[in-house]
């Protein structure tokens, strides 16, 4: 399907010069996108290390090609409904695992692959059709209705041949490969049989023996002795008599159809062997003299007839060859004439024989696909329906393999892939050609074992959570996680749903959407992450002040009760984003000027040690403003001590030496200047602590 | 193959590399030019998001960190830099200079994510050298965790190298050699005769794990890193002699139990090895009496198409790259054309079949027709 090479445009030297590439100093390189297996082509320094800069500008382009025809609109729709079959087909073998061994040789299994084969087979026909008529498209058919016509040709043989009817496996297969080549490969065309009906004396026309001839070796009655019944108007008396006697022999045809069992089909079959070989006696009388009219040897072309009634092989043949039928039509009418009786497990004998003297056209990949069915070389054709188009491969090796068909292990090494895993992830490098067909991609790689899994991971982590580069809107990125997040439920891929949130959850700390964040990381289990969501939380208390800070804080609340859920939470994350959301509360309440709760809560923190310690000194400089509100005392006495403890823990263990483990934070905040700045500060705090247990005693406020 | 699309005008200089980030979504290209642009992919076009001067002398190789790190970006440079950038509130902003080679960068990578920040940098100075992050939130901070020596650097500078367990605050400096290009001796070569490249093993199961060239050896060292030892060379995949590689890169193994590596030489070979080694359980459970399993390496392919240039021989592989699946190898060279492999079953075996390819010369008349 895909053109092997191309040149881009616009070249870089004339054609035959490609020399002068190298000869300039340059040479070519490729990167392979993740995203589509598209290339990147542009033009490299043959030695770098010898490169410089130059001095004058030149334009150096870079050139964009893909390896595979990206599906269009009809070839997608096609791809998509294919899948529903496919994903049946997949959920019955699924079940299949859950029994018994060999329930998939029972007819109720083989019942269920038959009706989903020729649900593909009927939709391949209604592509074709569709593809077919002259509609006006909004663009041009990626594939043409041929190639449509191809697969029905190709998918309807391999059910015949290879899924029939439960029950009927044994059964003569003539009847139904004639049936197939009737409706594949239609002959003789009935404008001819039109044009010959319009005719007083058809026989004076020269496709009049080969129409006849063809439509007797077809199987097809009725055109046949429509035209038997006009040569009761021929003028020889004896071709007259002859098909007098032909007319209810053809008309009497046993037909596998019309008997129930096939015994009575043998019997009736050899009966009527019998009335035609009779026949042949009758002809055999006509004198040498009689056997030519004005026109034609009717005699010679009549024999050629009743030679195909009497299932003579080298007539069928000859005639064939003749007629400019092919190996095909040889096949199928052994299976009519010859042989009626012909088992589908002896077609691949006669198919021999009949390929030695007429093999199949090497330069069609559908005649060489269907002569390896008819052959029962399934690996073969598998081989062709690659080249020819990978959905059929794929789909082909995927009914394949439960029926026994190929042979499970080709690949020899431990955990090695199938032919049917190589047909169908063939196929899903095909589709990941078109980044938007992902669903589609995965859910054929999801059925490959663990090769596959591997493969869809890559694909399914590979989804874009965000269009384009101008920022991104949290709730696309949310609706996108999360059907990524149903997409890995679905196919058991934890791995790859915990690596998602956790890029999403990176992708929104950096706009700042900290509440989304914070669910991601710990949808994710990612505790590290988390951390670092909380450093850049806080962080915006450092850099940006408590109202920045503050305005987080609604959106961060929800997460205290996320991670108190899961059950598998690191305590130490769980305990800093509970200091985080409460302090960030605080400034929110402090915003709005609820001081009293304010207080209260900050005091908690200190008190329950929620806050870590580099971050009492910050808490304690917010406490100056609680101290010195006038209207009312904040806090209790008890309260006060407490804040009085911290800030004495404080400053002894700074003059030990950890002031590191207490005063960064506050140094940070401060914008410059050191231990000693904060030590300063911390010292406005003792002021008015003292202040505030002075208005305690004197009961002020 | 079809082409998709063309970029008239990336760079006003030779482009030296070309890489996809995460998605496929966007493109970082830098050049000769000095510069870094990010192209990114809208509605099937792709548009300059941005665009900057990044180094004091040409750029020569990019690489994306994983996005659960932010947009970030390393660049290695002739100016004996690495640099890392993030895009940070629509900018893209210097976090970080390393300094520590002493000749042109000429390949770096992250790790895969699982391992943390960390980034591989080969030089011309023969070091393999790889960093960690110490600040994910700041990324202004990165130490040097380990390093080895390939081949003989044959300068008394390069002699002085430390050792393991440099770390290197940085800061937003450049360096005092920039605008100069590098020509440093390694066994006794030019670093234009040599090959430069390295390739992580992208999954965690083996360890952290590096695929490298650096000089005229034609060895590609695989490097195991561990956080209890000093790095150590598990394999070497051995060209014949005087065949120089040029290029590595070490495929994504999506469940397969064995590596693919595919390397490119100056030979116009384009190879692939399959490597076996033993998972870091294995080795557990080696530690407590197991079988022991040894690291080998067995070719599965070897094309000279690129040999061939225009009738002549003496084509150079310059890069060969996997796609994130593990099923397409790219590889290009100054045959001026890019080749596509992918692998088949047949009764023989897998074996490796040019898929397609893309050339840069002119149609003849009757392909046009």
């Amino acid at each position: 399907m895909a053109i092997k090479h191309v040149e881009l445009v616009p070249p870089l030297v004339e054609a035959g010069k490609i020399s002068e590439l190298v000869q300039s100093g340059r040479a070519v390189a490729a990167s392979l996108s993740p995203s589509d297996n598209s290339l990147a082509v542009y033009i490299v320094p043959l030695d770098v290390s010898t490169s410089k800069t130059s001095t004058t500008k030149q334009d150096e382009a870079v050139y964009l090609a893909t390896y595979d025809d990206v599906p269009s609109s009809e070839r997608r729709l096609f791809i998509a409904d294919t899948l529903v079959i496919f994903s049946m087909f997949k959920s019955m073998l699924h079940d299949a695992k859950l029994r018994d061994p060999s329930w998939l040789q029972t007819r109720q299994a083989l019942e269920i692959i038959r009706k989903l084969s020729v649900d593909y087979v009927n939709f391949i026909k209604e592509c074709w059709i569709h593809a077919s008529q002259p509609l006006s498209r909004p663009e041009p058919l990626q594939l043409s209705s041929e190639h449509y016509q191809s697969l029905y040709a190709m998918f309807s043989l391999f059910v015949v041949l290879f899924v029939p009817e439960p029950g009927y496996e044994d059964a003569p297969v003539g009847e139904e490969l004639m049936e197939w080549l009737n409706i594949h490969f239609i002959e003789p065309s009935s404008e001819e049989g039109d044009q010959l009906s319009s005719l007083d004396r058809p026989w004076k026309d020269e496709n009049f023996w080969p129409y006849l001839t063809r439509s007797t070796l077809r199987g097809l009655s009725k055109a046949s002795l429509f035209f038997l019944d006009s040569l009761l108007q021929h003028p020889s008396e004896d071709l007259q008599d002859l098909i007098k006697m032909l007319i209810p022999v053809v008309e009497s045809h046993p037909r596998l159809s019309q008997f129930t069992t096939e015994r009575d089909f043998a019997y009736a079959s050899r009966k009527w062997k019998d009335r035609v070989k009779a026949l042949r006696v009758e002809m055999d009388r006509v004198p040498e003299e009689s056997r030519l009219d004005d026109y034609y040897n009717w005699w010679d072309s009549l024999s050629d007839v009743l030679g195909i009634l009497e299932g003579r092989g080298e007539v069928i043949q000859r005639v064939c060859e003749e007629l400019g039928a092919d190996w095909k039509e040889v096949c199928a009418a052994w299976g009519i004439f010859v042989d009626a009786r012909l088992r589908r497990q002896d077609l691949s004998d006669v198919v021999a024989d009949v390929l030695d003297s007429m093999p199949p056209d090497p330069t069609s990949l559908e005649d060489m696909l269907l002569s390896c069915l008819f052959s029962g070389h399934t690996e073969q054709a598998l081989k062709h329906a690659s080249s020819f188009d990978l959905w059929l491969s794929a789909h082909l090796a995927d009914i394949m393999e439960p029926l026994g068909l190929l042979d499970a292990e080709l690949d020899s090494e431990p955990l090695g892939v199938s032919r049917r895993d190589e047909c169908v992830l063939a196929y899903a490098d095909y589709l990941h050609s078109d980044p938007s067909l992902w669903r589609i991609t995965i859910a054929y790689l999801y059925s490959c074992g663990k090769v596959g899994e591997e493969q869809g991971d890559q694909v399914l982590m590979r989804v874009p959570l965000q269009v384009g580069d101008s920022g991104h809107s949290p709730d696309r990125l949310a609706e996108i996680v999360k059907e990524i997040s149903a997409t890995c439920w679905e196919y058991g891929r934890e791995s790859v749903r915990r690596a998602v949130c956790k890029i999403a959850s990176t992708t929104l700390v950096h706009s700042q959407d900290y509440g989304l964040a914070i669910s991601y990381s710990i949808s994710a289990e990612d505790w590290t992450g988390l951390g670092r969501i909380i450093d850049a939380v806080l962080n915006e208390y450092i850099q940006n002040g408590p109202a920045v800070f503050a305005s987080h804080a609604s959106k961060i609340a929800p997460s205290l009760d996320e991670i108190h859920s899961n059950s598998r939470t690191e305590e130490i994350f769980a305990h800093r984003l509970m200091f985080t959301v409460r302090y960030s509360q605080i400034h929110k309440m402090r915003l709005e000027k609820d001081y009293s709760n304010a207080a209260s809560d900050l005091v908690v923190l200190l008190r329950d040690e929620i806050a870590p310690r580099s971050w009492w000194p910050v808490l304690l400089c917010d406490s100056v403003e609680f101290l010195q509100y006038n209207p009312k005392l904040l806090f209790s006495f008890s309260d006060a001590i407490e804040l009085l403890k911290k800030l004495e823990e404080i400053f002894i263990r700074s003059s030990q030496g950890s002031g590191n483990d207490y005063l960064t934070v506050l140094i940070r905040t401060l914008q410059g200047g050191g231990e000693k700045e904060a030590l300063e500060r911390l010292k406005t705090v003792r002021l008015a602590i003292a202040r505030y247990f002075a208005r305690c005693t004197v009961g002020h406020g | 193959m079809l082409q998709t699309g063309f970029i008239n005008n990336a760079h006003t200089d030779l482009v030296t590399c070309a890489v996809y980030d995460y998605y496929g979504s966007k493109l970082a290209t830098c050049g000769l030019d000095q510069k870094i642009s990010v192209w990114l992919l809208e509605e099937s076009r792709w548009t300059l998001g941005d665009e900057w001067k990044a180094h004091d002398a040409p750029v020569l190789h990019l690489a994306w960190a994983h996005p659960e790190f932010g947009q970030v970006i390393a660049s290695a440079s002739v100016d004996r830099t690495v640099k890392i950038w993030e895009k940070d509130k629509g900018v893209w902003k210097e976090k970080a200079v390393l300094l520590d080679c002493r000749a042109t960068v000429r390949q770096v990578e992250f790790s895969p994510s699982v391992f943390g920040l960390r980034l591989a940098v080969v030089s011309a100075d023969g070091w393999l050298r790889v960093y960690d992050c110490l600040d994910q939130t700041r990324l202004d901070a990165w130490a040097l965790a380990d390093q080895m020596e390939f081949g003989n650097p044959g300068l008394d500078e390069l002699q002085q190298l430390q050792q393991v367990g440099t770390t290197t605050t940085t800061t937003a400096s450049t360096s005092s050699t920039a605008g100069t290009a590098a020509k440093v001796q390694v066994g006794g070569s030019r670093e234009a005769d040599g090959g430069w490249s390295l390739s992580w093993c992208k999954d965690r199961y083996w360890g952290q794990l590096v695929a490298c060239v650096l000089g005229s050896s034609g060895v590609v060292n695989i490097v195991q890193f561990s956080p209890s030892r000093p790095p150590q060379v598990v394999l070497k995949l051995e060209e014949s002699p005087g065949v120089v590689i040029s290029t590595v890169s070490w495929a994504p193994s999506c469940g397969r139990s064995y590596h693919l590596i595919a390397t490119g030489g100056r030979d116009g070979h384009v190879k692939i090895w399959k490597v076996d080694g033993p998972m870091i359980e294995d080795e557990e459970d080696e530690d407590e009496g197991g079988e022991e399993k040894k690291w080998s390496a067995q070719l599965v392919a070897d094309f000279d198409d690129h040999a061939n240039v225009g009738g002549m021989t003496g084509g150079v592989v310059g890069k060969v790259e996997w796609n994130v699946t593990g099923t397409i190898l790219s590889s290009s060279g100054s045959d001026g054309r890019v080749r596509l492999w992918k692998a088949t079953t047949t009764s023989a075996g897998r074996i490796w079949r040019i898929a397609g390819s893309v050339g840069v010369e002119q149609q003849k008349q009757k392909e046009k027709e």
